[in-house]
């Protein structure tokens, strides 16, 4: 299928890691942000080609975090993790992530939700910081070097949250045109806009989609094609995470994965069992 | 103390459905209540609230505000039950926004610990090696415990690891002791109460036994601080009627996955959207 985009807006799967080398080539330690909300929205194929042997390990920011972050710790390609939580809900644990930080091969920085979105709406508005009463007197802050300012009004004491600014967001999404328009999600979920707050935080920002359309077929854009660096087109690209509205999470996965971690399986083989159709891609 | 509480005599009762009960009465008429998405009993004590005792409370499930009945089961697996039955839906910036004005009055938080300052610990607890082992994350913790009105701290499991002195690890702080926090003019009260299935406590200089359930002794050496109790009472019954609200509001018994002890089973019953047990 061919696309009227711009020349370079839609790639494929097989330009993944090459993003990610380019930023290198220009001597970046790039940061990586992955999009979605705990099992939903996680680009899980474009994540899967990062977990190629050609890709070093990646610093990455991720707030919500679950299989996007499992799945990156099972194949030893994280090194560093911005974020306020990883894990599975009521659903399960983490294995491979928590293996990785037991074993202290990864940096965590733990972020309280407003110090991750704080920061990021400061890298979206240009600003190198924003001012926020939020994470008062938390190890949280402590440990993330917080400073305050002075309020130049009032003399009140402010804390500065710093911008945070991924290099490359990876994200996924339900439909997109050529030139890089992306539809809001159709089902409007628990956090459903989170994904355009950190893509508008980026340098760049690279979409899968269920389905790249003409323009005219989209509904509601909420980013645009001047926003978007590339769109590619993957059906399923976020199982075994959910699409609301498209597909729901594989709830049977995961408890096999579950249940396979309990009976002792290390967490890539139990991976590769449970989820085979993402190591297939 | 985490396998059915006695219920004064009335006949079992889970200990979250106990804990559901307690933290309902922790509600004020006009209070704004917001609970995660990932905490079933947390949002069924804010929907049994609503139900039995302030009709004008607001509930805001994550970012849905004052949804309408909720199936907990499907929103378990379906992250947009909760959106579809709202009035309507923040963003994630907009409910941060409500957070930081102060526009939220009191939040339903499970811990790791909480001790007897209110300090809260949802990140990390010191292995015996010397390292961390950390727990999956605390959220917005840090920020809701300095910025809304109240917070109440509740946890299946009535141990003195859930009640230390001193907080292994900050991730929201008290409001009784933090300097820095003092600085910054944060409005919330931070933790004040904390909540099992074995007692509830209000926290502080001088942290309070408020109500107990089964030996008195028993009850206070699970806490890792000294707790007044000359004005502590014997827990009451959960009332028939409100059992009669919890079976309607969660009749999967989805509170139940909060317990380690009913998870898998609880999982199995979603999966086969069969009955659930009180």
């Amino acid at each position: 299928m061919t696309h009227p985009g711009r020349n370079d807006t839609v790639i494929t799967l097989d330009h993944v890691s090459g993003i990610i080398d380019d930023l290198r080539s220009t001597g970046e330690d790039p940061l990586v942000g992955i999009g979605g909300v705990v099992l939903r929205r996680k680009p899980m194929a474009i994540i899967a080609r990062l977990c190629s042997d050609e890709v070093a390990p990646l610093r990455v920011a991720s707030f919500l975090a679950s299989l996007d972050i499992e799945w990156l710790a099972a194949h030893r390609r994280i090194r560093e993790l911005t974020t306020g939580y990883v894990g599975l809900e009521t659903l399960g644990t983490t294995p491979a992530w928590n293996a990785l930080v037991d074993a202290d091969e990864v940096t965590v920085r733990e972020y309280s939700e407003l110090m991750f979105i704080s920061g990021l709406r400061a890298a979206a508005i240009g600003l190198p910081f924003l001012p926020s009463r939020g994470a008062a007197g938390s190890d949280l802050a402590a440990d993330a070097g917080l400073r305050t300012v002075p309020c130049p009004y009032t003399g009140e004491t402010l804390w500065a949250m710093p911008a945070l600014r991924p290099d490359v967001t990876f994200l996924h999404a339900e439909r997109a045109d050529a030139l890089g328009n992306v539809d809001a999600p159709s089902e409007r979920d628990f956090l459903w806009d989170a994904d355009a707050t950190l893509a508008r935080a980026s340098k760049r920002v690279v979409v899968s989609v269920e389905r790249i359309v003409p323009t005219a077929e989209l509904r509601q854009p909420t980013l645009f094609a001047h926003e978007v660096t590339h769109v590619l087109e993957v059906p399923h690209g976020a199982a075994p995470s959910e699409v609301p509205g498209t597909y729901g999470a594989d709830f049977a996965g995961l408890t096999a994965y579950q249940r396979a971690i309990a009976g002792g399986v290390e967490p890539l083989s139990a991976l590769r069992d449970a989820f085979p159709e993402v190591f297939a891609r | 103390m985490s396998s059915a509480t006695t219920n004064g005599g009335h006949g079992d009762v889970s200990p979250a459905t106990r804990l559901c009960w307690e933290l309902a009465r922790q509600t004020r008429p006009d209070d704004v209540l917001i609970v995660g998405v990932g905490t079933p009993l947390a949002a069924t004590a804010a929907l049994l609230a609503r139900e039995v005792l302030h009709p004008s409370l607001t509930v805001l499930f994550g970012t849905a505000v004052a949804p309408r009945r909720i199936d907990l089961a499907a929103s378990i697996l379906d992250s947009t039950a909760a959106p579809r039955a709202a009035i309507g839906n923040y963003t994630q910036v907009e409910v941060l926004d409500l957070v930081a004005r102060g526009g939220v009055t009191l939040q339903y938080v499970s811990p790791i610990e909480v001790d007897a300052l209110g300090n809260v610990n949802a990140s990390r607890v010191r292995r015996k090696d010397g390292g961390w082992r950390r727990f999956p994350g605390s959220l917005a913790i840090a920020d809701t415990a300095a910025l809304v009105g109240r917070l109440v701290a509740y946890r299946v499991g009535h141990q003195r690891r859930f009640f230390p002195q001193r907080a292994a690890f900050v991730s929201g702080a008290s409001a009784v002791e933090r300097a820095n926090r003092a600085s910054v003019r944060a409005p919330g009260a931070g933790v004040t109460v904390a909540v099992t299935e074995g007692a509830t406590v209000h926290l502080g200089e001088r942290p309070q036994l408020v109500d107990y359930e089964g030996e008195l002794a028993t009850v206070v050496a699970e806490f890792g601080f000294a707790v007044d109790s000359t004005a502590s009472r014997l827990r009451e019954p959960v009332p028939a009627e409100v059992l009669a609200a919890i079976d309607v509001i969660d009749p999967l018994g989805v509170r139940n996955l909060e317990d380690k002890d009913h998870r898998s089973a609880v999982l199995a019953r979603i999966s086969n959207r069969g009955g659930a047990p009180r």
